[in-house]
């Protein structure tokens, strides 16, 4: 499997979308997979090339609309529980190659 | 990981917009950046919404990085009467404010804050700490 870009949004790409990308990296990497995470910003997130946007739900009706890849909401950024949930899950879709 | 200069505790009735204005005047009064970043903070609440409130009680408000960003910093608003902001994680007890001068930039006290947000132990005992050396204490442990 070739490893997954991963884009973390947030209003401008600097703050809670830092908190977030770490916290994706670490639930990646607790089960060993090969992604690649970045921070981006909701105004270039949706044209910005990724396999997969992870971002509040304020800002995921917004990109929904937009994005040809799937959003995904996280609810709360330093719920680990949830972040790897919801991380995991893609991957197993992105793994069997089928629309998520 | 936060000086005294950088925590406050409110007593305070605050609706969003007033904590806001609080917690960009802290980094106002610390030099961080000018007047102009308190208002983009209020402005981007109110065309992108609670997007910021990242957890239940806990908000990190910020605004674009531009040029009335003097240096990158966190200070901490301490909200005894809860803040509601409109976000599936209200009520808001802990109110961050962030500054940054660019995005490219990695900031470390960014990764402090992600590693005491995962303790929900040192996160109660801040929310219930009542004076600002106490808070300074509990961040300085963690």
């Amino acid at each position: 499997m070739r490893q997954i870009k991963a884009q973390a949004v947030c209003g401008f790409g600097v703050g809670s979308s830092t908190l977030l990308k770490m916290k994706l990296e670490q639930a990646f990497k607790a089960n060993q997979i090969d992604a690649s995470v970045f921070a981006g910003d909701v105004g270039t997130a949706a044209s910005t090339e990724c396999d997969v946007i992870f971002t509040s739900e304020e800002l995921a009706e917004t990109l929904k609309n937009r994005a040809k890849v799937p959003v995904i909401v996280i609810k709360s950024f330093v719920n680990k529980v949830e972040i790897e949930e919801k991380a995991m899950a893609f991957v197993k879709e992105f793994e069997k190659g089928g629309d998520v | 990981m936060l000086k005294e200069s950088h925590i406050m505790i409110t007593h305070e009735t605050l609706n969003a917009d007033q904590a806001l204005e609080r917690i960009g005047m802290l980094l106002y009064e610390v030099g961080s950046v000018s007047k102009k970043y308190i208002n983009n903070m209020i402005d981007s609440y109110h065309s992108l919404g609670a997007y910021f409130v990242i957890a239940p009680g806990v908000a990190l408000a910020h605004a674009k990085p531009d040029s009335s960003v003097i240096k990158n910093d966190i200070v901490l608003m301490v909200c005894k009467t809860p803040v509601i902001f409109n976000s599936h994680n209200d009520p808001v007890t802990l109110v961050f404010g962030l500054c940054a001068t660019s995005g490219e930039h990695h900031m470390d006290k960014i990764v402090d804050m992600a590693n005491l947000l995962d303790n929900q132990q040192l996160i109660e005992k801040i929310k219930n700490a009542n004076d600002i050396q106490e808070i300074e204490n509990l961040l300085t442990q963690a």
